[in-house]
């Protein structure tokens, strides 16, 4: 079976570069948005994306240093496998968050009624498996650690779950309210719940491309680059939908309200 | 601002629950006209949601789920989208009374249906709608 490439490519490094500094922006100004309201769920939300960001960092971070270093000379680390790991377990602990969040915003669900708290709880013992797993690979090979498609697969079901769990909600709550600027605050975070599905759909399928056909050995495949595109498009929809800046908020709100 | 909660059962054509949250009782005598003119909607009431102004400025929004009406009484009127939320609680409110109360049976346990609407009730008014929440924490 074919393993991660060796090389990293500069167009995968310039990509997740962006991508990095995207969350970044959107890290900032949710941090920036708690500070003004002092509100949990605020707070919860600017960790998920800053969790999330540290996973961007890392595979930034592991491409970079690799890319500096190769080629890698056999019997030294291979960098860029660190950082996607690491990643992968920062992306776990942003999954928590993100419930976390969703169990805040939406208790009034039935849902977070019957089982409380228990929703959340499951969802981060789940997620810590992810982690688990990882720690797991990187100690069986601590200089080479693979990412077993398996690990991909799994992570990629906990991060559907979070996200699916994000889009019914905010589905439900669009259809309720009835000012533009409210549905199309929503809709842009539905649109950023899908792009986050988008994500790991695709790199998992770059890793199904990667490990099962042939001639796409080396890795990088077409999925990588759309799978770090949508992770823009996903910073770009949860700046619009979380931050809501009064720009988007006017062009949106109806005359009525103008007033 | 919902100051009581009120189950009809159909079949037996009768108050099945009741239950304050604020400060007008159902079983006070200033509520008995009120009370009646929701009785006979909600026992009417096939299904859908009926708003109905009373004296004193009260609003009865009475939605007919199945069997069972529930009947919401609040001190002034509520917006469309709070009665959509409404509207919800009052179908998770049916739904759980559905489950314990039997109909045909005469050894119904009337406190368990009461502790099922306070419990969906209390919940709803500690925990703020989630548009609500958005434009406190974040919008």
């Amino acid at each position: 079976m074919a393993d991660l490439p060796s090389d990293v490519s500069l167009g995968a490094l310039v990509t997740v570069g962006i991508v990095t500094v995207a969350v970044t922006i959107v890290v900032i100004f949710l941090f920036i948005r708690y500070f003004e309201r002092r509100r949990l769920a605020a707070l919860t939300l600017a960790v998920t994306f800053a969790f999330w960001d540290l996973g961007a960092i890392s595979v930034f971070l592991g491409s970079l240093i690799h890319y500096l270093r190769q080629p890698i000379a056999e019997g030294l680390s291979q960098v860029v496998r660190y950082g996607f790991n690491i990643g992968y377990a920062f992306s776990a602990i942003s999954n928590i968050f993100l419930v976390i969040f969703i169990s805040q915003i939406f208790a009034q669900s039935p849902m977070f009624r019957k089982t409380y708290k228990m929703v959340p709880l499951a969802n981060a013992i789940l997620n810590g498996v992810t982690i688990g797993l990882i720690i797991d690979t990187i100690i069986a090979d601590p200089l080479n650690p693979a990412y077993p498609l398996e690990q991909t697969i799994y992570h990629l079901i906990m991060t559907f779950v979070a996200f699916l769990l994000l889009l019914f909600f905010s589905i439900v709550s669009r259809g309720r309210v009835e000012l533009r600027w409210e549905k199309a605050g929503f809709s842009f975070i539905i649109g950023s719940a899908l792009a986050g599905i988008m994500i790991y759909l695709m790199l998992a399928l770059d890793r199904v491309v990667t490990l099962f056909v042939p001639g796409f050995e080396e890795g990088y495949t077409p999925f990588l680059y759309i799978g770090w595109t949508f992770a823009i498009l996903m910073c770009t929809l949860a700046y619009a939908g979380y931050v809501m800046p009064t720009f988007l908020r006017r062009l949106f709100k109806e005359e009525k309200d103008l007033g | 601002m919902i100051e009581n909660a009120i189950i009809f059962t159909k079949e037996a054509n009768q108050v099945l629950i009741t239950s304050t949250f604020g400060e007008v009782d159902p079983g006070m005598d200033d509520f008995s006209n009120s009370l009646a003119k929701i009785q006979e909607i909600a026992i009417k009431l096939e299904k859908g949601v009926f708003n109905l102004d009373l004296a004193a400025g009260l609003t009865a929004i009475i939605f007919a789920i199945q069997n069972i009406s529930v009947a919401l009484v609040f001190s002034e009127s509520i917006d469309k989208r709070a009665i959509i939320e409404w509207e919800d609680v009052a179908k998770q409110i049916a739904t759980g009374i559905d489950k314990i109360y039997d109909p045909k049976s005469s050894d119904n346990d009337c406190s368990e249906c009461k502790k099922v609407l306070d419990e969906i009730v209390e919940w709803h008014l500690k925990e703020e709608s989630p548009i609500d929440k958005m434009k406190d924490a974040l919008w």
